[in-house]
């Protein structure tokens, strides 16, 4: 297991990441080369120019390959988001039949595949596509949080599975790209699940958390409480909106905007600091000038903050704001504007921090966990699949259950 | 009498209380009155009010700030859900703030931020310090009125010296007759807004003035009654302290004028007193209200609004204008068959979230202006 690496590979509005890497048998996640380049034709994680897109993943591949000095392997994970990722719970429930074919009896290894079966077979519209099936906990005869029913006495069961899934065109075109590489993509994994499994301990998992993952162009978010997945999303508002906002505000060019973004941006608007002017030097005939830096703040804050609150209003309406005891945990690019982590402490009224990846060697520093957390989590993902389902051809988002060992704890 | 939106007079800090006390001693029937401080005998001394908050006891356990502004701010951050109970369903918040202290100068931007929050509209009547408390009492409230200048809708400035009457008056009249002045103003404004009159004057109106005013206002006001009532109150609206001899009139921009009558109020009245005030100007915008109150019989009250400036949003691209701030669900499903795109974002699908267009810029959406 340890010979065949595994490649992530991340299509994001702004960058292109690959990432080569394994997991060893005590489950560190050992880096071997990483690439990265700037993104062209994806906006809001959709592909609007194939081409372009095709040509920078290839450049992005070319580049990790010479920094591994290897080839990409036989696996390879896309992480795709779309910024349209929604999580669905559904339940189902079978009766539980004794040996005379009577109702009321021990529950069976058999019963409770047979739920899981009947559970994954949520019914979707036309245009979605299922990521990830996530097992909840199984309620007998009424009685829920138990995590495994083998061997109970009970006339029904019943599981919970939460359903991630993304827009079907979106993922599709993003398979498409990455087969006309060539490569033999195996699986599309939603983005913010992976950046979970990359930096969330077992614990953290346990006692509730989020984890936001700041994209260019999508913002993925996955909630955690006792060890399972609750609640996952994305919207389709990320750093660009931010570059997007200060470009209109001010009436400069995008890239200028980025660079004023970069050098001077802060998510908190401290009422009390001092104002500063921030001069934008001339360029292609504009007049140079010069703009308050309050202003600057304040249309970065409004829209951090509103996009923080849209996250934190979708877990209140599904009633999981109560327990984030480990709190926010930030991932992505725009987890480095400052002030962000500030900001979501005060937005979710829970302790947050820049999420970093757990048992991971061969990254440089620790800023590099928080953007690659989604490929690293991407390739934990793949090599969880391979000790589930050994080999298999079919493509593996349509017909899997991942996790049944990890998210039951 | 018709109210139909809910209007909250609220007063912030040691200034602010001390003028709604007075205030609410002769107030119309209606009127909510709210206090908000950190320093627990401020609000023992206006026991007349019911609604009165101490927030910030665990920053400061029930003092004041000691003129520290960062702790008013950290008082009033640390007690949001407070204020969001407070500020909740009101329309129209009116706040009286002594800036140049502590407690009034850090949370009033708090106030103004979190009540646009809630979809409020607000507008602040500053009492400014006198130039003999010093520069750093000064730089504080110009400061604090700059952050103020962001959320709140507009700013009546009201500075101290110019309220206040010439010459050797008491200190006990001067301070009567600068709540007077805060009180006809404010009692003035709340009464058009919710008496429905003959020409109406409504929210809409007020928030046209709000939305292009650049957040400075002026505020004039004076009460006439007999003979020849209409040109003593022309006199008086000129000579109002804050009418700076009637030349906010001429240079203003953009007015609001409320006439409140009795039922013997005659057009002729009404025509003399706009002609006399409003600017010889075409460009000026200029919404009248008349208002008839029984209450007023035999006398004529007007209260003038005026802008200072008279400005386009910073950026406006037609996405400003007055909606309800929350979009139908059902927006959203139409915008994914039609698939409006965006073009800032390379021709992609516009991201509407619960009938939101997040493709907008978040501080236009949320009207929140610009510090220039």
């Amino acid at each position: 297991m340890a010979s065949s690496f595994i490649t992530a590979l991340e299509i994001g509005t702004t960058s292109i990441k690959v990432l080569m890497g394994d997991v060893r048998e005590n489950g560190e996640l050992m880096v071997l080369a990483t690439g990265e380049c700037d993104s062209r034709g994806v906006r809001k994680g959709e592909i609007i120019d194939f081409e372009l897109a095709l040509n920078a993943v290839r450049q992005t591949l070319k580049t990790a390959e010479t920094n591994a000095k290897s080839l990409i392997g036989e696996r390879v994970v896309l992480t795709a988001s779309g910024g349209r990722a929604e999580s669905k719970l559904h339940r189902a429930g079978i009766p539980v039949l004794n040996e005379y074919e009577e109702a009321g009896g021990e529950i069976s290894q058999e019963d409770v595949e047979h739920v899981i079966d009947v559970a994954r077979k949520i019914p979707l519209s036309n245009d979605r596509i299922r990521l990830h099936t996530l097992q909840q906990n199984f309620e007998v005869d009424g009685r829920g949080g138990i995590s495994n029913p083998v061997g109970l006495l009970a006339e029904d069961l019943t599981v919970e599975m939460l359903l991630i899934h993304g827009n079907q065109s979106t993922v599709k075109n993003l398979t498409k790209l990455t087969q006309n590489v060539p490569l033999n993509c195996s699986d599309a994994a939603f983005g913010g699940f992976c950046s979970a499994l990359a930096i969330l301990t077992p614990e953290q998992k346990q006692a509730g958390a989020v984890v936001i993952d700041l994209g260019g162009g999508t913002t993925d978010f996955v909630v955690y409480n006792s060890g399972l997945v609750k609640l996952a999303g994305s919207l389709a508002v990320g750093g660009d909106h931010v570059t997007a906002d200060i470009s209109s505000g001010f009436s400069i060019n995008r890239h200028k905007a980025e660079q004023l973004k970069i050098e001077s941006g802060t998510a908190q608007l401290n009422q009390m600091a001092d104002e500063q002017n921030i001069s934008i030097p001339s360029e292609g005939g504009l007049d140079s000038r010069v703009i308050r830096s309050s202003a600057l703040h304040t249309i970065i804050n409004a829209r951090m903050e509103e996009t923080f609150r849209l996250i934190a209003n979708q877990i209140e309406e599904h009633g999981l704001s109560g327990v984030l005891s480990a709190g926010i945990l930030l991932t992505g690019g725009g987890s480095a504007m400052d002030g962000a982590v500030d900001l979501a402490r005060q937005v979710f009224n829970a302790p947050a921090q820049i999420g970093k990846a757990q048992d991971c060697y061969g990254l440089s520093t620790k800023r590099e966990g928080a953007r690659f957390a989604s490929v690293l989590g991407a390739i934990r993902y793949a090599a969880s699949q391979t000790h589930e389902i050994p080999k298999s051809k079919m493509p593996r988002w349509l017909s899997k259950i991942w996790g049944s060992k990890e998210t039951q704890i | 009498m018709n109210i139909t939106k809910k209007i909250l007079v609220l007063g912030l800090g040691g200034a602010g209380c001390a003028s709604i006390a007075r205030i609410a001693q002769n107030a119309p029937d209606g009127m909510d009155f709210a206090l908000m401080d950190c320093d627990v005998q401020t609000l023992e001394n206006c026991s007349q009010i019911d609604s009165r908050i101490a927030i910030g006891k665990s920053v400061t356990d029930g003092l004041s700030t000691g003129g520290d502004i960062d702790m008013g701010r950290r008082c009033a951050e640390n007690s949001l859900t407070q204020l969001e109970t407070l500020l909740n369903g009101v329309d129209f918040l009116f706040v009286v703030v002594g800036l140049g202290g502590g407690f009034g100068s850090g949370s009033a931007p708090i106030i103004a931020r979190m009540a646009r929050g809630l979809g409020a509209h607000t507008l602040f009547f500053s009492i400014l310090p006198f130039e003999f408390e010093g520069s750093v009492v000064r730089k504080k409230a110009h400061d604090s009125q700059r952050k103020l200048r962001t959320y709140a809708d507009a700013i009546v400035q009201m500075p101290n010296k110019r309220i206040q009457p010439d010459g050797d008056a008491l200190l006990t009249d001067s301070m009567d007759r600068s709540a007077q002045t805060i009180a006809e103003g404010v009692v003035g404004l709340w009464r058009l807004l919710s008496h429905t009159g003959l020409c109406n004057l409504d929210f809409a109106n007020l928030q046209t003035m709000l939305h292009f005013c650049d957040a400075t206002c002026r505020f004039s006001c004076a009460t006439a009654a007999g003979e020849g009532r209409a040109n003593t109150l022309i006199d008086e609206l000129r000579n109002h302290p804050l009418a700076n001899k009637g030349s906010i009139f001429e240079k203003a921009p953009g007015l609001i004028i409320g006439i409140t009558g009795g039922e013997d109020l005659t057009l002729k009245e009404a025509q003399q007193i706009i002609e006399n005030i409003a600017p010889d100007n075409a460009k000026c915008w200029i919404k009248m209200g008349v208002a008839i109150d029984s209450d007023f019989s035999g006398q004529i009250s007007v209260m003038i609004l005026a802008a200072e400036a008279w400005k386009q949003p910073l950026v406006d691209d037609g996405y400003g204008g007055l909606k309800p701030k929350t979009g139908k669900a059902e927006q959203g499903e139409l915008v994914g068959v039609l698939k409006q795109t965006s073009s800032k974002f390379g021709e992609s699908e516009r991201t509407i979230w619960r009938g939101e267009d997040l493709d907008i810029p978040t501080y236009l959406r949320k009207k929140i202006k610009l510090p220039r």
